[in-house]
């Protein structure tokens, strides 16, 4: 299921320029508050990525750099290792200390972004 | 084919084993089993997947006990051990969705998506502590809060279409 929604996405994020239409989702968080929220820009930056244009996706969301391929661990983890090394795998990537560390970052990163847009 | 674990009469958990090895381990039609996936423990004759390794035996009586593991004389009243992942004796890991919960926080629906993460992360430390209870409702938790972020993503895009393309009439 989730693997399915997952290509999906990324197959219209590869095909649609989420900036060109004004039907691609939107972020709930900017509509309502104004203020971007530490994912905004992530599906103009992963249209970017997937047509290998790296600084532009670093620009749209620095934080893009660490969840990208966290989240690719995470999936490793999950879907392809078994056994011992998904067992290894699974108490780093999703023990106290990386689930802590992903959500202050993040936090961290949606206050800095809007205190600092230039960035 | 999944791996099984089962329940003997005294209710002791063993496996997990191959249905190829059901008979010799006295699993029978009415034996609870479990495997990955699963909800809960259920009588193994009403597993799909199982039901073609009852067929020959199912109408006879039910076969004899197997003998005592030859774990030597280790007695068994210590069954849910407290280091899972090292003993056998824990079902499978519960699915912890902390995929789901990370990719619903870059998906901007941001609080429900850190409690999902949390929860997650609770999915394992429950599970290696061996509190596999715990671990189960930490992953329905998770499972919950990622269900609700998604949600709430899917009625704002909703609400914003609807704006959008009233607006462009």
């Amino acid at each position: 299921m989730v693997i399915l929604a997952l290509l999906a996405a990324g197959l219209s994020l590869f095909l649609l320029d989420p900036a060109a239409y004004a039907l691609m989702p939107k972020c709930p968080f900017k509509l309502l508050t104004g203020l971007d929220c530490p994912g905004c820009g992530f599906q103009r930056a992963i249209h970017a990525l997937l047509h290998g244009r790296v600084a532009e996706a670093w620009a749209f969301n620095h934080f893009l750099i660490y969840s990208v391929p966290y989240c690719l661990g995470l999936m490793l983890t999950e879907w392809v290792w078994r056994g011992e090394r998904q067992a290894r795998w699974r108490k780093v990537l999703e023990g106290k200390v990386a689930a802590w560390t992903y959500i202050v970052l993040f936090c961290l990163w949606g206050v800095v972004r809007n205190l600092y847009p230039q960035l | 084919m999944n791996d099984y674990f089962y329940l003997d009469s005294q209710n002791r958990q063993h496996g997990p084993i191959c249905p190829d090895k059901f008979a010799e381990n006295g699993v029978t039609p009415q034996t609870l089993v479990w495997c990955n996936g699963m909800k809960d423990w259920a009588p193994a004759e009403t597993v799909p997947e199982l039901k073609d390794f009852f067929t020959p035996f199912a109408a006879g009586p039910q076969p004899p006990q197997p003998p005592q593991p030859p774990h030597g004389g280790a007695p068994y009243h210590q069954a849910p051990q407290p280091n899972g992942y090292q003993g056998q004796n824990l079902p499978p890991c519960p699915d912890t969705h902390m995929v789901a919960a990370v990719l619903v926080t870059i998906c901007c629906c941001l609080p429900f998506g850190v409690v999902a993460i949390v929860k997650a992360n609770q999915v394992t430390s429950f599970y290696y502590q061996g509190l596999y209870d715990q671990a189960v409702m930490a992953s329905a938790d998770a499972d919950k809060w990622v269900k609700l972020a998604l949600l709430f993503g899917i009625i704002s895009f909703c609400a914003y279409g609807g704006f959008t393309l009233l607006s462009l009439l």
